[in-house]
């Protein structure tokens, strides 16, 4: 509770600006989905035949997982708004259109022979009695793909499109459940008040709906239109995936070639999403670089045959050549700090000991009791070849949470977890990272990661970011991660502090 | 004036109406009756074109109501309901009015003519129009549908089984109503029953059907007392018991031709009851006016003839 509170004050802009983008992404998406859904049931509910096959076409269509669904759509659409908007309003197209419809169809059949006898039009009896009557069914329609929206909503920030979906997602992959709980309690809050607001609305009567929606398409129409005048003109956008991390790397590119290039204007596209979005909105061009490690692009991104070696430099190079000829990517140079699994141990354990190495805990092998993570422990990169490599037999193992095991080893419950190189818990609960001086763990090392044509239209942009060629230790990158996501500072200002402290940055 | 001419309306395999032809005067209540089935809802709902005839013409002032535009020849047409049909969401008085507003009349005028028809039927405005239908009786909401049909004073008013729905009290309530409308507005009233009782207290013309033929076509009298055929006879054969008319009193040889001054509004198709009375209010002798010709006729003719109805 106390970390929720201290998010709330400290992060407070943030949430804001991500429940607004939440706001009006639900907004938009419930609007057009009516606008498209009321409309072709009125002029489907005397073609019953089609009215079906369209029935049977919006259900198919709900049933596509929506991270399916945004997928498909980023190869035609991109990635940001657009796609998650579509993608909503194909979800709430089907319970608005099925609820108008049926409300429209069940009026009582002696009131349609009624007004056909006194020669209504068509457009009076839909006004007089056919759309007032199936309102409370229309009403009820627009209210379940509200829910469904305000929910599905939060997958919008996989692909770019913010929302409270980012501290969702931002809680889960790095564990922190006060996050997770915000993005989740201020979804729910959410829809308890459109909830609210919609059954305010269904009181008014036709009339007063109309100008309702009048005004709100004003609105919006205004708003869109000043802020597609007001922003900016952005020639480059770069983006991070998930977490603190990311966030700092991708700010210290924007600091370097706002330095070097004062004509450039760069866009910073934070807790963009998983890597494959991102992969995908770098081949179609709404992103233009972003940090990815080696292990990952040899492991997720290309096609690759050749066993992944332990040497950091070999892989590097691997992943740059199979970038190139694979996905005409170009792959600047890495820096110093890796990424990637490793062991760790509190700092009295290892004085202790004397330990400095993995192999140095062969010798205490008997006094091991290990919290893993069920990952590492299965995965044959993981703990089984590290048992290998190094003839380690630990005494006992368990498998646990990764948040759960840094409070376990802190706790004095075991004496031995895995964990990544750059964990800020390192640093929170006084951590040392043993040496992996049998080079076991695959590499990943960090490194902009653009398109070929890109490079070769910003030449100079390469050379900048090949400043950090070599930079950043890992207990650098540590501390920084500390002070984002344990201190909650702002990810700007400790790339800044570090670039000007490195002479990176004037 | 209405025409069907050769009209068959056929639903899959079954014919519903098998050569109809009939003509509707201007102003007239013309009352079809018959049992389900017989096609007389179906005949009411094709003069409003709600069902098309397979084939054959029917006719408005000689002209085809094909040719007519059909919102135009509905909006200037009364209908009124057998589930009377009021629309919920609608006070009375816009329920009254929706005709009038589809024909853009002023507010002002659409509100004099809800409020005038109210009060005809005795539902006072200013505490009905405001209502909504559901706070309404069942027989209140039916007045409010036959003033609803009335509201753009059309030169006709179609009505099917109006009443059926509706206690005994209150069908003879309407059935009064309606015939007072029917004297006060001089139009055309085109009503379906299948009740012979309402047919005959109703109906100035009777068009009596059964399974899509026209059986026989006339006044009361023609109906009651000279069916055409065995079905005529035997489905007003309960409404005759016990309401020998003037005409049947004729017919069996009694009254007499007379000079003398009429003193009496008595009608042939008017009922023995109503001579009663007339015999009590005149003393005993009535001179009423048959087919242009005075006739007389006294207590003791209403005597010998209820003596030999008695023997039968």
């Amino acid at each position: 509770m106390n970390a929720v509170i201290h998010i709330l004050q400290t992060q407070s802009g943030g949430i804001m600006e991500a429940l607004g983008q939440h706001i009006s992404i639900s907004l938009i998406s419930l609007f057009i989905a009516a606008l498209i859904a009321i409309p072709l049931a009125i002029i489907l509910m005397t073609h019953k035949k089609t009215a079906e096959v369209i029935l049977q076409i919006t259900s198919i269509l709900q049933t596509i997982p929506s991270l399916a669904l945004l997928g498909i759509l980023i190869p035609f659409v991109g990635i940001g708004t657009i796609p998650s908007v579509i993608a909503l309003v194909i979800y709430a197209v089907m319970p608005i259109f099925q609820n108008t419809y049926s409300g429209l169809t069940t009026i009582d059949p002696n009131l349609e022979e009624a007004a056909e006898a006194f020669g209504l039009s068509r457009t009076k009896k839909l006004l007089k009695f056919q759309i007032p009557l199936a309102m409370p069914m229309i009403i009820s329609g627009i209210r379940i793909a509200m829910v469904m929206i305000i929910g599905t909503a939060t997958l919008a920030a996989l692909i770019g499109a913010g929302g409270l979906g980012t501290y969702i997602l931002l809680g889960i992959e790095t564990n922190n459940n006060a996050l997770l709980l915000i993005g989740a309690v201020l979804s729910a809050i959410l829809t308890l008040i459109f909830s609210f607001l919609i059954k305010i609305i269904s009181r008014l009567s036709l009339k007063k709906i109309g100008i309702l929606v009048t005004t709100m398409i004003v609105l919006f129409g205004g708003y869109a239109g000043y802020r597609s005048i007001a922003r900016p003109d952005v020639n480059i956008t770069i983006a991070g995936k998930m977490g603190g991390e990311p966030e700092i790397l991708i700010n210290m590119y924007k600091d370097l070639i706002e330095q070097d290039h004062p004509n450039m204007k760069v866009s910073l596209k934070p807790n963009f999403g998983g890597t494959s979005f991102l992969y995908k909105a770098l081949q179609t061009g709404s992103v233009d670089i972003y940090p990815e490690f080696t292990g990952t692009v040899l492991q997720t991104l290309v096609k690759n045959k050749q066993q992944i070696g332990h040497d950091p430099e070999k892989t590097y190079l691997l992943a740059q050549k199979l970038l190139k000829e694979q996905a005409q990517m170009t792959y600047l140079q890495p820096m110093e700090y890796q990424n990637g699994y490793d062991l760790a141990v509190k700092k009295s354990f290892a004085k202790k000991y004397n330990l400095k190495t993995i192999s140095d805990l062969v010798k205490i092998e008997g006094q091991l009791h290990a919290g893993f993570d069920p990952d590492f422990y299965q995965q044959p990169a993981g703990f089984p070849g590290v048992k290998k490599s190094y003839n380690l037999d630990i005494a006992s193992v368990k498998t646990m949470e990764p948040s759960i095991r840094y409070k376990a080893i802190a706790n004095d419950k075991v004496n031995l977890v895995d964990g990544y190189t750059t964990d800020p818990e390192i640093k929170e609960y006084n951590l040392v990272v043993l040496k992996d001086d049998k080079n076991y763990f695959p590499p990943y090392q960090g490194a902009p990661l653009m398109t070929e044509k890109f490079a070769t239209k910003y030449p100079e942009i390469k050379k900048t970011l090949n400043k950090l060629s070599g930079k950043i230790s890992a207990t650098d990158m540590q501390k920084m991660n500390y002070l984002v996501t344990v201190k909650h500072e702002k990810a700007s200002k400790v790339a800044h502090e570090y670039l000007v402290s490195h002479n990176l940055l004037k | 004036m209405i025409k069907f001419e050769h009209v068959y309306k056929q639903y899959e395999d079954n014919p519903a109406i098998e050569d109809l032809n009939l003509e509707i005067q201007d102003g007239d209540f013309f009352v079809m009756v018959g049992t389900s089935g017989s096609g007389k809802t179906t005949t009411l709902k094709m003069i409003n074109r709600l069902i098309k005839p397979t084939s054959g013409q029917i006719l408005i002032d000689n002209k085809d109501i094909a040719t007519y535009d059909l919102q135009e020849m509905r909006l200037n047409m009364g209908y009124v309901l057998q589930n009377i049909a009021l629309f919920p969401n609608l006070t009375i008085e816009e329920n009254i009015t929706i005709q009038p507003e589809s024909l853009h009349w002023p507010r002002e005028k659409r509100k004099r003519v809800a409020w005038d028809l109210l009060n005809k039927v005795g539902l006072k405005p200013e505490e009905y129009a405001k209502r909504f239908p559901n706070e309404l009786s069942g027989g209140e909401q039916q007045r409010v549908g036959i003033i609803r049909a009335l509201a753009t004073s059309p030169k006709m008013v179609l009505m099917d089984e109006p009443f059926s729905a509706l206690d005994p009290i209150s069908r003879t309530q309407l059935q009064d109503l309606v015939l007072k409308l029917h004297r006060e507005l001089k139009i055309t009233f085109i009503f379906v029953t299948h009740d012979m009782h309402e047919a005959v207290r109703l109906g100035n013309t009777i068009a009596v059907l059964s399974k899509g033929h026209l059986e026989q076509i006339g006044n009361r009298d023609d109906i009651l007392n000279h069916p055409k055929n065995d079905f005529v006879k035997g489905f007003f054969q309960l409404e005759k018991t016990g309401q020998a008319t003037v005409g049947e009193l004729l017919d069996s040889g009694l009254g007499q031709g007379t000079q003398s001054e009429i003193n009496s509004t008595l009608l042939k198709q008017d009922s023995i009851n109503r001579l009663a009375t007339e015999l009590k209010d005149n003393s005993g002798i009535v001179i009423f006016d048959n087919d242009n010709t005075s006739c007389k006729i006294t207590t003791a003719d209403l005597l010998d003839f209820l003596a030999k109805e008695g023997e039968k």
